[in-house]
Order: structure tokens, then sequence, then C-alpha cells
């Protein structure tokens, strides 16, 4: 039999069998298939679940909570909760999103934590799978830490070479933890005092201020309320490391604020913030936080463009600004009252 | 500025060719002249914007809304090979001399394993249309620089002594892997 | 004489060191030797797959839309693979992650439609597929031998450094695949003028 010709009506009935017949059996595999996928999944939460928690009784994948974009499985021992599995995925991977699965116990503290998937880069971000790395997280009461990395003023030592996993990998267990507080055990977390955002190495003060030689974290001084680190080279003052709040969309944003000796802000970085993913969430942004450098609050208004200021705040996130340039502001105050003592 | 971040990122650090490994047929087939390369850089950007367009909508329009996802691969390469069909006509008409030149590489466009991978990337970055459109552009672009870079240093090599064992594919992948390792030192300028 | 379909893709028209095909996942797959394994066989099912129902329907097919029709049928087995890891090899599936789609357009596959499936009968077809993708399979473990050796010091996952040790951690990034399969083709041509292969 010779091939088809490339009559027009000879290619359309082609491909069109070609088509049905494809389709008939891709159907087929997918139906039998369909229901297998599922189970897969399923069976990967539950181990991850056993894994992250003490033993229990009851079937977590049953017994869930969806709060917050996370699931929370619950576990029992006896109809008695033995702890609660978070499954939060971060978006701020290197190269794609993280999720995870932590076992908190009912006192808020984390049992374990299990990596589910990632597609950071094996060597580097994928040793955020190291026990080493989660047992920083895990077996203590986190409201006493700071949950994020010591570039960032907080407690995490993150892996070399792997910042923004690490970062990622915080940001996750910050707002899991966030919420289970919340959700689970009816506690708010976000607490005015200054307990949070403990800064407790020295780095974040080092990234925003010129070089120092002493060591401000030895004596802080609270003015209005915010802590003031003072900073040093041979005795002489060089700057101030102020951490300020405000409220947010969200919650509290905190700032660190590096002032020179006339008042000159030499840089801020953000320690915390909870605002929306994408809009309020810019705030860490370079391009945001550069309108602060080297001004003077004197000669520019720190105020978003709205309300009069010269600040351009972020697009879709003008309560967030408002609040980081409110923040600024009370920095500035504080820096002005240990300025005129000295 | 999310635009900014999102072309940087497309264009040198996450390079799709050089760091993705997508696109490596086409890119070690074509670049031994730059103006190949340029043509063939032109009309994969074409068919590359416009595929992620439609593919998007099929997306976002036809198979989520039927839970049909599973036939994601099946048609998004039925319109890549759609587009490229017809970029061949369009070329054809236009102009025959680089139709000529472009050769059997026109057709292999469909094959052109960036294109779909884009196309399904974009989907799992969950991007809008509009950073969908500017993420396929940028991607394309990265291409199209990769290979007349690549292009550049062949009609170099051409005329230096190459040890026989390394001539023709040896030698090219050998420069893709350092040119690869050169936008390694990209990494970390856009996040 | 089959014999010779099957053996021709293992080594005297290896699709991976001598036609250079599939060179896409060759060089993303390939940071471990399991991935190389897993690719390897995932791909000779389709080509197997493809090439039966091509050459079966080949008669069927007119010119004109013969690439299209062939990408059809790709697809769907590509697809089907894809259904069947989810469901029994969760692990090798994300480990292989876009690539799998990506099996679509490797170009072993539609190279070998192409040039063998539409114009060879249909058990011919098997054999080539099969040897085809024993060939890819062989390459791209080998590939992945060495860069998991020097990247990571395992080999199949059993590491055989203390867990401390620093490896050569470039051989499972994007450069030192590049390199690596540069050197490999090299060889390759030097090993086939030297035995006359």
């Amino acid at each position: 039999m010779q091939k088809l010709r490339s009559t027009l009506k000879n290619m359309v009935l082609s491909l069109t069998l070609i088509a049905i017949l494809m389709s008939v059996i891709l159907g087929f595999v997918y139906i039998k298939t369909k229901n297998k996928i599922e189970k897969v999944q399923q069976e990967k939460d539950l181990a991850a679940i056993k894994f992250v928690l003490p033993p229990f009784n009851n079937d977590p994948l049953t017994d869930t909570l969806n709060r917050d974009n996370m699931i929370f499985y619950q576990a029992k021992n006896d109809e008695s909760p033995v702890g609660c599995a978070v499954k939060v995925t971060s978006l701020k991977g290197y190269n794609g999103k993280i999720t995870l699965i932590i076992g908190f116990l009912n006192d808020g503290t984390i049992n374990n934590i299990s990596v589910q998937e990632h597609k950071e880069t094996p060597g580097l971000g994928a040793n955020i799978k190291n026990s080493k790395f989660i047992n920083q997280f895990t077996n203590f009461d986190l409201s006493n830490i700071n949950i994020s990395v010591n570039k960032d003023g907080g407690d995490i030592n993150a892996i070399t070479g792997a910042t923004i996993s690490s970062r990622a990998f915080c940001d996750a267990v910050q707002t899991a933890y966030s919420s289970f507080m919340k959700n689970i055990c009816k506690k708010e977390v976000d607490n005015i005092c200054s307990d949070s955002c403990k800064i407790t190495n020295v780095s974040a003060i080092k990234s925003i201020l010129p070089e120092f030689n002493n060591n401000p974290l030895n004596s802080p001084v609270i003015i209005n309320g915010l802590e003031v680190f003072c900073c040093k080279k041979n005795g002489e003052i060089i700057g101030y490391a102020i951490k300020s709040y405000s409220k947010g969309y969200n919650s509290n944003i905190w700032i660190l604020a590096g002032f020179l000796p006339d008042g000159t802000i030499n840089k801020i970085m953000v320690l915390k913030q909870e605002e929306t993913q994408g809009l309020g969430s810019e705030l860490t942004s370079e391009n945001f936080l550069k309108q602060f450098t080297k001004q003077h609050p004197d000669k520019f208004n720190i105020k978003v463009k709205y309300d009069g200021g010269d600040i351009d705040a972020l697009s879709g996130a003008t309560i967030s600004s408002r609040a980081f340039c409110d923040a600024v502001q009370k920095a500035y105050k504080a820096f002005k009252s240990i300025n005129n003592k000295n | 500025m999310d635009y900014i971040n999102i072309i940087i990122l497309a264009l040198f650090v996450n390079n799709v060719v050089l760091v993705q490994f997508l696109g490596l047929c086409p890119f070690l087939g074509v670049s031994n002249k730059i103006s190949t390369a340029v043509s063939m850089g032109g009309a994969v950007t074409f068919v590359m914007v416009l595929a992620n367009v439609v593919t998007y909508l099929i997306q976002h329009y036809i198979l989520l809304p039927l839970d049909i996802e599973f036939m994601q691969t099946i048609t998004f390469i039925l319109v890549i090979a759609s587009f490229v069909q017809i970029v061949e006509i369009v070329i054809k008409k236009i102009s025959p001399v680089l139709y000529k030149a472009l050769g059997i590489y026109l057709p292999l466009i469909t094959t052109n394993c960036a294109v779909l991978g884009v196309a399904i990337l974009a989907i799992q970055k969950n991007y809008n249309i509009i950073h969908n459109v500017v993420f396929a552009g940028a991607t394309a672009v990265g291409f199209t620089l990769a290979i007349i870079i690549m292009a550049g240093i062949r009609q170099q090599l051409e005329i230096t002594g190459v040890p026989k064992g390394m001539k023709g594919f040896p030698i090219s992948l050998i420069t893709a892997g350092l040119l690869s390792l050169a936008f390694m030192g990209f990494a970390g300028l856009a996040k | 004489m089959y014999l010779k379909y099957l053996t021709n893709g293992i080594i005297k028209q290896n699709p991976t060191f001598v036609l250079v095909l599939g060179v896409c996942p060759t060089l993303a797959i390939t940071t471990s030797a399991i991935n190389g394994v897993g690719m390897g066989i995932a791909t000779s099912f389709v080509l197997i797959f493809s090439n039966f129902f091509i050459s079966l329907l080949k008669k069927l097919i007119p010119d004109r839309v013969r690439i299209p029709a062939f990408i059809l049928i790709i697809a769907t087995f590509v697809t089907i693979v894809d259904l069947i890891m989810r469901a029994y090899s969760p692990g090798l599936y994300n480990a292989l992650g876009i690539f799998i789609p990506l099996i679509v357009v490797n170009c072993i596959i539609l190279g070998r439609a192409e040039i063998f499936a539409k114009k060879n009968n249909v058990f011919a077809s098997v054999l080539d597929g099969l040897g085809m993708g024993i060939g890819f399979t062989l390459a791209i473990t080998l590939i992945g031998c060495i860069r998991e050796i020097l990247g990571n010091g395992s080999i199949f996952d059993i590491s055989f450094v203390p867990e401390d040790a620093k490896t050569i951690l470039i051989f499972i990034l994007p450069p030192a695949a590049f390199i690596t399969f540069g050197y490999l083709i090299a060889l390759m041509n030097i090993l086939k003028k030297k035995y006359k292969l």
C-alpha cells in the first residue's frame, strides 16, 4: 500500500485518527494512575509527620486545619494532643519554593523539621536538610530567639554560601511559628516589647554603619522605648544604631537605622516584617531602602509623597511604607535625644 | 521593579542556555556564524514570546478549569509546533534569503527545548500574563546573547589551531563550559 | 541481521557521543549516576513505543503532517511516563523535574522517528529504539558517574568519602557538565579512530 498522499482530506483524517488513538491510550493510563498518585503524596506527608513528631495514634491526615495558607496536621495519642505538624512553603528559595513540614509540640517548641521539597543547589542550599542546620531551630523556646540569619541581626547561622536558602528557611519557620502560636496556642507572638528581634550579633550593626571597634551590644541604652547602640572607633563616636518599629499593615515592622553623629542616615535595614508578599514585603528591597541612605531628616522629609514628604512609597503598599517612615522618624527622635545628651 | 528583576535573572543569572541547559541543540548547531546566530535568536524570540502567551491562556482558561492538567505537554508542544510552522511560512514570504540561511534549523525551533521549557517554567512560577511576556522576552534575549557570544568565539576558533581530536563538538562544549563559568559570576546579582 | 539494528545505537552511532543528539537532558540530568539511569530508562521507554507506533502507522501519515503527527505520538508517551513515574517512583520524578516533559523535544526521539522509524518495519524500529535507548542510558550514566564521584564523593548515592570532605563541587554545576561532555566526545573520537569502530 502506497503512503497516503498529502491531500487536505488525508492530512486532517490522519491527524484526527492519531489524536483519537493517542487520547484513548493516554486517558486509560491517567485513570489507572490517578489514585496511586494521590496516595503517594499522602504517604509522603504521613511519613514526614511521623518523622517530625513524637508517636501518635490518630490519623493526622484527616485531622487537619487550614490557616494562613498552611496546613496544620494535628496528632493525638488517645485523644490527647501530642503536637501539630505544619506544612509551610516559602517562595524565597534561591531556585524556587522550599516546602517544610515542621513538628511543633504543644508548648511551641519545634521537635523536628523535614524538608519536603526544594530545588536548591546541591552542596550549598541543599544543606538546609542537614541536621547541623536544623538543630538550630529544635528543642528550645522560640520566643527567646530571633528567627533570622546573622546577617539580618538574628540568631541563626546561615549555611556558608547559601544565605538566600537559609533566609527562606527561616522565613518559613517564622511564618509557621507565628501562625501556630496564634491559631493553636492562641497567643500573640509579636509583642511590643523590644525582646522581639533581639540583636545578638554585631554583624547587623556593622552592615549599616562605618567601621567601629567597640562592642555596641555591651551597653545598649533605651531611649523612648527604643534600643540605641552606640558605636565607637578608638573611643570616638562614629554613629548610632537604633532599633525602631511601627505598626505596619499586618503587624509591627522592625528596623535598624544607622545614624552618623551629625544626624545623617547612613543606612537602614529591615529586621522583621510580615507585610503582604510582593507588596509591603518589598520594604526590604534595595530600591526602597536606598532612598534613605545619606539623607538628613532635617533636610529630607521622611514621609511618603502622598503625605507631602520626599519618600516614594511602594506601589500598592502605602500603609507599609508609611509605617516604615514612622519607624525611621521615631528612631531619629531617639537619636536627637541621645545626641543632645552628648 | 519586579520586571527589572525578572529581566536580569533571565538574561544573566539564570541564562537559559548556559545555566539552565535549555536550547542546546540549536545553540551548538547554529552558532558557527554570527549572522545566522542573530537570525536564529530573532526567530526564537518571536516564537518564544507568542508561544508563552498562548500557553498561558491555555493553561488558565482550558486546562485548569477542565482539570485536565495532564494534557499540558501535548497541548503546549502542539501550540509551539504550529507557531514554528507559521513563522516558517512568514519568513519564506518576506525574506527567502533568510529562509535559506536558516535552513533546517527553522523547523528545529520546535524541538528547541528552551521554548517548551520556558513555557512550562513560567507556569510553575505562577506568573501573570505581563510577567510571563517579560520573562519569555528576556529569556529569548538571553538565548540570543549566549548564541552570539558563542558564534563570535567559534569564528575566532576557526582560524586558530585546535588539536584534531578536539575539533568540532568537543572544543565548542568546552567553550560553552567556560562561558557558563563566567556567567556563574552573575549569581547574586538579582533576587 | 537484525542484531545490527540493536548494537548500532550502543557504540557505532551512540546518540550522545557520536550523533550528539539530546544534549539538553544529557547535561542537566547527569548530576548523579542514578539520575542518569532513571532518565535513560524513561527516554528509552518513550523511544521504543514512539518508534513502534510511528513505524506501525507510517503508511497512514501523509508527508506534510508528519512532524505534528510524530510529536502527538511522542508527547502521549512522554505524558504516560510522567504519570507512571509520579505514581510509582516519586523520588526519581522530583529529581528529574522539568526534564520529563522535555523528553518530548529530546532530539533523539524525533531524530530516530524521522531517520529510521518512518522508513523501516516495526520490528527493526523497536530494536533501533531499544539500541539507541541503551546507548543513551549508558552514556548519560557514565557522565553521571563522573560528575557524582568528583562532585559529591559518592556513586549511586553510596558515599565513599567522610561527610565533611571537600569535593570538587563545580562538577555538579553547569560549567563542568559542558566540559566533561566535551572531553568525553573527544575521547570517543580518538577511540573510534584508533579502533576503527
